[in-house]
């Protein structure tokens, strides 16, 4: 099952090889060897494995930070090129502008893109839908962890990217926090059916997310399985499949 | 909701009375030290034929009076009576020095004149060249200024140029290692020489003291900015210019002002040496010239009018950076 917006991009990874000079001796690592993935548009992928497995190196590859070694990268037929707006990622740590406010900063993609006088109405009620409306005028340190990272989803989101990238964004927060930005996560996700990367450590959280689960294994970080998650959404963490899913993918990891 | 003061006043341990009373009693000490500056300055005789004018004792007088209503307010402002609570031993020691001043000066003779006038004999030499004064407090902060805006001005320039242009910074960053620890008043021998006038030489002066700091701070703000902000800032749209001033310059925003705040106590410190040595303007000038004649009384009415104008310049700069760095309030650094 997809998102009912169907907006998403239709991402193509095609044998992407990527390997860092290494700073402490005249060396190399092999992040990423050779992964191709397939990403159809409006689909939330869950990418999971062991740290040092190269998640977050795949993530900076699509939103173009970094360039691959060898292979490409595809949205939408056209090869990706450097960072642009149309894909959007969110860091682990919020990273929010210390020097703006909370409204500069969820409106900074629209200010800095000339669509700020159309998105500002939207961008009010996403802050509301979030609960931040009260803290616009507040700036990032008076924030607690959830709120700032609710303001960096929000202002990754009001950019209204092809493909929008995670990068272990609830990793931080505390159980609940975490189970409750999960169902907004998954709420915004199905009002606009962006195409939906997510890095994480938590399995639970994969399965309850994603369309499928990839899972990856370290050094050098390849494909290990692709495994499609087939249970309605919203999911329920306690039935016989959710159960099922969870205990494959961990056994898979050798936990 | 309560306001903040209440919620003090809530928390606050409690007083015993005797240093309720205490409390009270230091709040009202800077005005029994004002008092005693007035009786010595009337009834203990004066040393040898020095003369006193009423000026000195409006002047203690009108402190006084401010210092009266600010009592009187304190027995109904929480807020005030704390002010002055926490002003009143520093403004008790104010008034001791003045007394002590007198006596040293204008009573036993024990510092003599002419090098050292008593307060009267200062405020005298004040208000009666008022006009020349205000006149050199004038020229001094229009060359303070030009300098200061010029010189800023370019060390932002050149900074964030460095900051953001590998190629510029190639170039420049040798030249400000070389030139730039070199005190900007080394160069007054040779601006003399070669400047068109010798307003222009010190704009030039003032403008390359500034120049430095600024630059430095500039270029050492957007060095370190965090990658992450610009990496961040790409991925939601932002390029080229926007980059630079929408995260570079904002964020190095801190460091640019410290270097501001330097490079106004270098302008200040070139202001004067230009005024003394060359300059025919101003209060560096006014100092000089006023010496030669061994005029020390409007010498020193000179010195304090600096201290005055410079904290003012210094107090807005500060205001103005507090301002604009709302967002640190509160931040752990």
């Amino acid at each position: 099952m997809r998102a009912e917006g169907g907006r998403g991009g239709h991402l193509v990874m095609d044998h992407v090889t990527k390997i860092f000079a290494r700073s402490d001796l005249n060396a190399t690592t092999n992040a990423l060897d050779d992964i191709s993935l397939d990403v159809p548009p409006g689909e939330f992928v869950s990418i999971v494995g062991r740290s040092g497995c190269g998640k977050s190196t795949l993530l900076r590859l699509i939103a173009g930070l970094d360039s691959p070694t060898k292979g490409r990268l595809l949205l939408d037929g056209k090869e990706i090129r450097g960072a642009a707006p149309s894909r959007g990622l969110v860091f682990q740590n919020p990273a929010l502008f210390p020097w703006r406010t909370i409204w500069d900063n969820v409106t900074f993609g629209p200010q800095m893109r000339g669509t700020y006088r159309e998105k500002k109405e939207e961008i009010s009620q996403l802050l509301d839908v979030v609960g931040l409306s009260e803290f616009k005028n507040s700036y990032p340190h008076q924030l607690s962890g959830g709120m700032a990272q609710r303001a960096a989803l929000i202002r990754t989101m009001v950019n209204e990217p092809d493909v929008f990238l995670l990068d272990e964004p609830l990793g931080a927060l505390d159980a609940f926090t975490r189970m409750k930005m999960q169902d907004e996560l998954l709420n915004l996700w199905r009002q606009r059916g962006n195409t939906t990367i997510m890095v994480t450590h938590d399995v639970e959280e994969a399965v309850y997310l994603g369309n499928c689960v990839v899972v990856m294994s370290s050094r050098p970080g390849r494909v290990r399985e692709r495994i499609v998650i087939d249970l309605e959404y919203p999911r329920n963490r306690n039935s016989a499949g959710f159960i099922d899913y969870r205990s494959h993918i961990l056994e898979i990891l050798g936990l | 909701m309560i306001t903040r003061d209440e919620l003090a006043e809530l928390e606050r341990s409690p007083r015993t009375r005797t240093r309720v009373v205490l409390d009270r009693l230091v709040c009202a000490l800077p005005l029994a030290a004002g008092a005693l500056v007035l009786v010595q300055y009337y009834f203990v005789p004066n040393h040898g034929g020095n003369v006193i004018t009423e000026q000195y004792a409006i002047f203690i007088a009108f402190f006084m009076a401010l210092l009266f209503v600010a009592l009187f307010a304190s027995l109904f402002s929480n807020a005030v009576f704390r002010r002055l609570r926490f002003k009143a031993p520093f403004y008790t020691l104010v008034f001791c020095i003045f007394l002590g001043w007198d006596y040293l000066t204008l009573k036993t003779g024990i510092l003599i004149l002419p090098f050292f006038p008593w307060p009267d004999r200062i405020l005298n030499a004040m208000t009666g060249d008022a006009d020349m004064l205000l006149d050199c407090v004038k020229n001094s902060l229009i060359l303070l200024f030009s300098g200061y805006f010029l010189g800023s001005g370019a060390g932002l320039l050149t900074g964030i140029a460095c900051g953001v242009n590998k190629k510029f910074d190639y170039w420049i960053s040798p030249v400000m290692k070389i030139l730039g620890p070199i005190p900007s008043v080394t160069w007054l021998p040779i601006i003399v020489v070669l400047a068109s006038s010798l307003f222009s030489g010190s704009v030039f002066l003032i403008a390359l003291g500034v120049w430095y700091p600024v630059t430095l701070s500039t270029l050492t703000g957007i060095s370190n900015i965090r990658k992450i902000y610009f990496e961040v800032a790409q991925t939601l749209g932002a390029g080229g210019r926007q980059l630079i001033f929408r995260v570079a310059v904002p964020s190095a925003l801190p460091n640019i002002f410290q270097g501001l705040t330097q490079g106004m106590s270098v302008a200040c410190t070139t202001l004067l040496v230009a005024e003394m040595m060359g300059v025919k303007s101003g209060l560096g000038w006014y100092i000089t010239w006023q010496k030669s004649w061994a005029e020390f009384a409007k010498m020193y009415s000179a010195i304090i009018l600096i201290c005055l104008t410079f904290m003012v310049v210094n107090q807005t700069l500060s205001l103005l950076r507090k301002r604009i760095l709302r967002w640190r309030e509160g931040m752990t650094q």
